[in-house]
């Protein structure tokens, strides 16, 4: 009995410790983050402003889930719930309510993406977005490159690890 | 006789004929073609850091699979010369890869591929280099943009390359 309590007590934390690593362990880092954006012209002029509020967790070995909420100075807010997939090497798609909505890779800290491209009711030019976001030590960093009938914007938000 | 006739004819139409065949990538996800032209980088400001010569090749391997090559002359006396190869899924989401190892992944439609590249670093150099854009098809060829994430800021490329 007692040597079969050994065993068990040496068994146990080394099958806790034998547990697959979650997404959030080997492609990007869980939290959440805080903090604010703006967007530019490419020529630097700010055109607005926005609160972000980001929070990954893992949902899975190769799975992880982002909530995102952008809101601006004068509206109620817009929430994107995000799933993502992992792949060998970071590769990642990623879904909202189980449709396509963007592609990227995550890999040294930072993920890039490219979202799916749309129209706008009664607009012949795409809607095209891209981007990456970056893990720091304090928080991320989110650029985002978009471009539809109105012009080129980059978006940039420093959120703080909360 | 008459019978056999009217079934050739019926099989006969219903074999696949060329314009039957399997539609390529070029098809589906991307316009083929040449094109070449000119590109710059700037800094979040809108100045100028870098003038460069583009020329972008896209043809169709096989009903799911592009090859991409692009050249490209900055400021150094070579030119830069990657040859790519896009895997498409079905609802256009693609795999890009360099010889085996992945390059880049990202989606093409209504005219547009977004992009996000993979993330690299060299020693000394922290923290990772990231690129993320978009190439356009336009009636007069491709215009490609990226933002670019480097040790020394943030910049965007963009280029407007005339279909040849």
């Amino acid at each position: 009995m007692k040597t079969f309590l050994v065993l068990l007590s040496l068994t146990l934390p080394a099958l806790a410790s034998a547990q697959s690593p979650t997404a959030c362990e080997k492609y990007l880092t869980c939290g959440v983050y805080e903090g604010s954006g703006s967007y530019r012209t490419p020529n630097g002029e700010e055109l607005g402003s926005f609160a972000e509020k980001v929070t990954i967790s893992s949902t899975g070995e190769i799975e992880a889930r982002m909530v995102v909420v952008v809101t601006g100075k004068n509206s109620s807010g817009s929430t994107y719930e995000l799933d993502i997939k992992f792949a060998e090497g970071g590769a990642f798609r990623m879904t909202q309510h189980g449709r396509l909505y963007a592609t990227g890779i995550c890999s040294l800290g930072v993920c890039t993406y490219g979202m799916i491209p749309f129209l706008n009711d009664g607009s012949e030019v795409t809607v095209a977005n891209a981007g990456f976001m970056r893990f720091t030590n304090k928080g991320l960093e989110r650029h985002m490159l978009s471009e539809a009938e109105d012009g080129r914007l980059v978006q940039l938000s420093v959120l703080e690890r909360q | 006789m008459k019978t056999a006739l009217l079934f050739t004819a019926l099989v006969s139409s219903a074999l696949p004929t060329p314009s039957a065949q399997a539609a390529t990538a070029c098809d589906t996800f991307v316009k083929c073609g040449s094109y070449s032209g000119e590109g710059s980088r700037r800094d979040t400001d809108g100045q100028d850091l870098e003038l460069f010569k583009e020329k972008v090749v896209i043809s169709s391997a096989a009903e799911k699979t592009a090859l991409l090559t692009m050249s490209i002359l900055g400021k150094g006396p070579a030119e830069k010369t990657y040859e790519l190869t896009m895997n498409f899924q079905d609802d256009g989401s693609f795999v890009m890869t360099q010889g085996d190892h992945l390059y880049a992944s990202g989606i093409c439609a209504n005219g547009v591929c977004t992009y996000g590249m993979q993330p690299f670093t060299w020693p000394g150099h922290e923290p990772a280099v990231a690129n993320a854009g978009y190439i356009r098809f336009t009636k007069d060829g491709i215009e490609r943009s990226m933002l670019v994430s480097a040790p020394d800021g943030v910049s965007l490329q963009t280029s407007t390359l005339p279909r040849q």
